[in-house]
């Protein structure tokens, strides 16, 4: 069996002795890589004690179903980021280590101060992989909001702690209806807030651009598809295990992330780059995604989830690459593409497709899943307005897709310049990480119950709990 | 000038937001008033009478042996004992922070000063960073006993080396040095925690006897982590300093 404490402490050490054995970097980065893959697939479910301190007084680790099923996604994300992309990483190998322990680290916690610690480390080591492209401007911006957001979520705990005096998450969860309601009202406010920075949600996500947007092939995917998911599922954990939110707050909160998911979807519309169309379009899922877990889908939120790592990761992945090889992101310019590429166009289409949830790709059932949901919990202008902005979003990456399909307007090649600086030996790790991704969403979207088996695990064991 | 305005505007709402709520009266648990708290309905209490496993009556300074945290200051008992795990991902917060600047900043020379350094400031530091030093050390030493710890104890040290670089224009450290101390002091604080994993069965057991509270030798593998946390930042510290000093070119 393995301890769950092994995903954080591995990576760590690792990332230790890669300061001291600086030739080695590269090698314990795979290292821990591989193994803390291997470690999330034979993780059982189990809660952990740290320091043999009894849970409201130490600090606990959570593996349940719900963190087994992040940890599956957000190791195996981060790996085949890591090793399609591993020319990019250069000095950045500590890096990656410490942000692939914090990242587990965030999934795993059962304390919210200690979640705090993680969640800071994974934004610092954000910021610095933020600057791998040079493009300091948009990783300032970030590093002030995400303090900004750090702190305003410290400052949530802090109230909470002051009143009830407990950190522990499942102590919280029991004391929580014992706190006034204007002071839960603040604390709930910071603590969204903060997490809205990680998360990319309304009015917090100014950074997103300027980080995403200038991603490379390494940082895209790893930002994209390992951070996006450890966010929003902390984002789940707290607002559906902890702290159970109705009323007007419920409300509140539910406007903000129907409004991120709109305007995220109508601001990578008119964006001209590939990546920050992507990165307009996390935006939009982001908010989605909170939206399904706000309103009690948890489920559904999950399998939207994997969907998204998943496509995402192969999208940046391969627009960070046109932007390292080709040195332009630019939609027009890369016109005709995929038909010089075709198996990076098979994987970038069938990920972009399963997004949008077309039908036959793993998006449409996620999609009809969620929408029958919501229809069936009595509100009908979330689903009609995630409907609307579904059809935008539709819309601007099946004009992408053509357009990168299509060799100019006259049947003749015209924008060779750009689309023969890819050549086929700098391509061939992301065809072969966008055909292994492409063929893994077909398959989900043909036998969708593979990854739905672990969710509907986690719910049964959460109705016998309750 | 309006978004000063604004700004301004948004900040009086918050402000007033944050005042009404966070004092307001009414049902249910309040945010308590300075002073106010009852200890005994919260987890702190716990670790004030180290009695989390429970019960093992009063503690008494130099007398209590074996007591479940054998640190005699109630900080450092929770901050490396009881909530170790925080404190091993602080180190590291500090550790990554340090490592971004040097990727972004470290250069091949070192920064001179417009005004070079004149001779009370050279004769004043080589007396002062000898005290500093050992300060520091002892700071971390004791930091189980006494306050203070790993954290400061490793600023005084930083603390000394800048000293150094501002009274000698030639001064550099060695960095690849430091960089290795700082690797084995966070791998070995690892390492304990591991070591904790296989004795004890728990990440960062304290696996060591605890001791007579008050004792230089007690507390088990705290005073251990803490010198180890204390090399750690100040070798980082002292990292962050020479990569800020240095520049590119020449």
């Amino acid at each position: 069996m393995i301890n769950p404490v092994l995903l954080i402490a591995i990576p760590l050490l690792f990332a230790f002795l890669s300061v001291m054995f600086k030739k080695a970097d590269k090698g314990l980065l795979v290292l821990a890589v591989l193994f803390n893959v291997l470690a999330a697939f034979l993780l059982k479910e189990t809660e952990v004690v740290i320091g043999g301190w009894k849970p409201p007084f130490g600090i606990n680790l959570i593996a349940d179903q719900y963190s087994i099923f992040g940890l599956i996604i957000l190791n195996t994300v981060f790996a085949l980021s890591v090793f399609s992309s591993f020319s990019s990483v250069k000095k950045y190998s500590t890096v990656l280590l410490v942000s692939l322990a914090a990242l587990n680290g965030m999934m795993l916690t059962g304390d919210l101060f200690n979640l705090f610690v993680f969640l800071e480390i994974a934004s610092i080591s954000a910021y610095i992989l933020s600057t791998m492209t040079k493009k300091f401007k948009g990783t300032f911006n970030y590093i002030i909001l995400g303090a900004l957001g750090s702190n305003l979520y410290l400052l949530g705990i802090i109230i909470l702690y002051s009143t009830v005096g407990t950190l522990n998450m499942a102590d919280m969860a029991s004391k929580i209806h014992l706190v006034n309601n204007n002071v839960l009202l603040l604390a709930l406010t910071f603590i969204f807030a903060g997490f809205a920075v990680e998360a990319k949600l309304m009015p917090f996500n100014g950074w997103v651009k300027g980080v995403y947007g200038n991603a490379n092939d390494l940082s895209g995917g790893i930002f994209a598809s390992a951070y996006a998911t450890a966010a929003i599922m902390m984002f789940g954990r707290i607002f559906t295990n902890i702290f159970v939110l109705d009323g007007t707050l419920k409300t509140i909160f539910l406007t903000i992330t129907v409004l991120t998911f709109i305007l995220g979807e109508i601001a990578a519309f008119s964006q001209k780059n590939i990546r920050s169309t992507l990165a307009f379009s996390s935006v939009g899922q982001a908010g989605l995604i909170a939206t399904l877990f706000l309103s009690g889908l948890s489920g559904v939120a999950m399998m939207q989830v994997a969907n998204h790592a998943l496509a995402k990761l192969v999208m940046f992945t391969i627009a960070g690459a046109m932007y390292v090889y080709a040195g332009t992101d630019n939609i027009e310019k890369l016109q005709g593409l995929f038909k010089k590429h075709k198996l990076i166009g098979f994987g970038f289409s069938v990920a972009a497709l399963s997004l949008v949830g077309l039908p036959i790709f793993y998006g449409f059932y996620v999609k009809i899943f969620a929408l029958s949901n919501l229809f069936k919990i009595n509100s009908y202008w979330i689903p009609a307005l995630i409907l609307f902005s579904s059809l935008i979003e539709g819309i601007y990456y099946i004009r992408m897709l053509a357009k990168l399909w299509n060799p100019g307007e006259e049947g003749k090649e015209s924008k060779d310049e750009y689309t023969t600086k890819l050549s086929l030996e700098n391509t061939f790790a992301y065809a072969v990480l966008a055909v292994v991704v492409g063929l893994f969403i077909l398959y989900i979207s043909y036998n969708p119950e593979f990854i739905t088996q672990g969710i509907s695990n986690y719910l049964s064991n959460i109705a016998g709990g309750m | 000038m309006m978004k000063r305005v604004i700004a301004a505007l948004l900040i009086l709402v918050l402000a007033l937001f944050i005042y009404g709520n966070l004092y307001s009266t009414g049902e249910g648990k309040l945010f308590p008033k300075f002073g106010n708290v009852n200890l005994s309905e919260r987890v702190s209490n716990k670790f004030i009478n180290k009695n989390a496993n429970g019960e093992n009556g009063v503690v008494t300074y130099k007398e209590t042996k074996d007591a479940e945290s054998g640190s005699a200051n109630m900080v450092t008992s929770i901050v490396v004992n009881y909530r170790s795990f925080d404190t091993l991902g602080e180190v590291t917060v500090l550790f990554v922070s340090a490592l971004g600047v040097g990727l972004l900043l470290s250069g091949k020379s070192r920064m001179k000063f417009k005004t070079p350094p004149n001779f009370i400031l050279k004769a004043g530091v080589r007396i002062i960073a000898g005290i500093i030093l050992i300060t520091g050390v002892y700071i971390f030493i004791h930091g189980h006993l006494t306050p203070g710890g790993g954290f400061p104890g490793g600023s005084m040290i930083a603390s000394a080396v800048l000293l150094f670089y501002i009274s000698d224009d030639e001064f550099r450290t060695k960095v690849k040095s430091f960089k290795f101390l700082e690797g084995t002091a966070g791998s070995l604080y690892l390492i304990f925690g591991l070591l904790g994993l296989t004795m004890g069965g728990y990440f960062l057991y304290n696996f060591l006897p605890t001791g007579v509270v008050g004792e230089l030798f007690s507390a088990g593998i705290v005073p251990i982590i803490y010198i180890f946390v204390g090399l750690k930042v100040g070798s980082e510290l002292s990292n962050l300093i020479s990569d800020f000093l240095s520049e590119e070119g020449k």
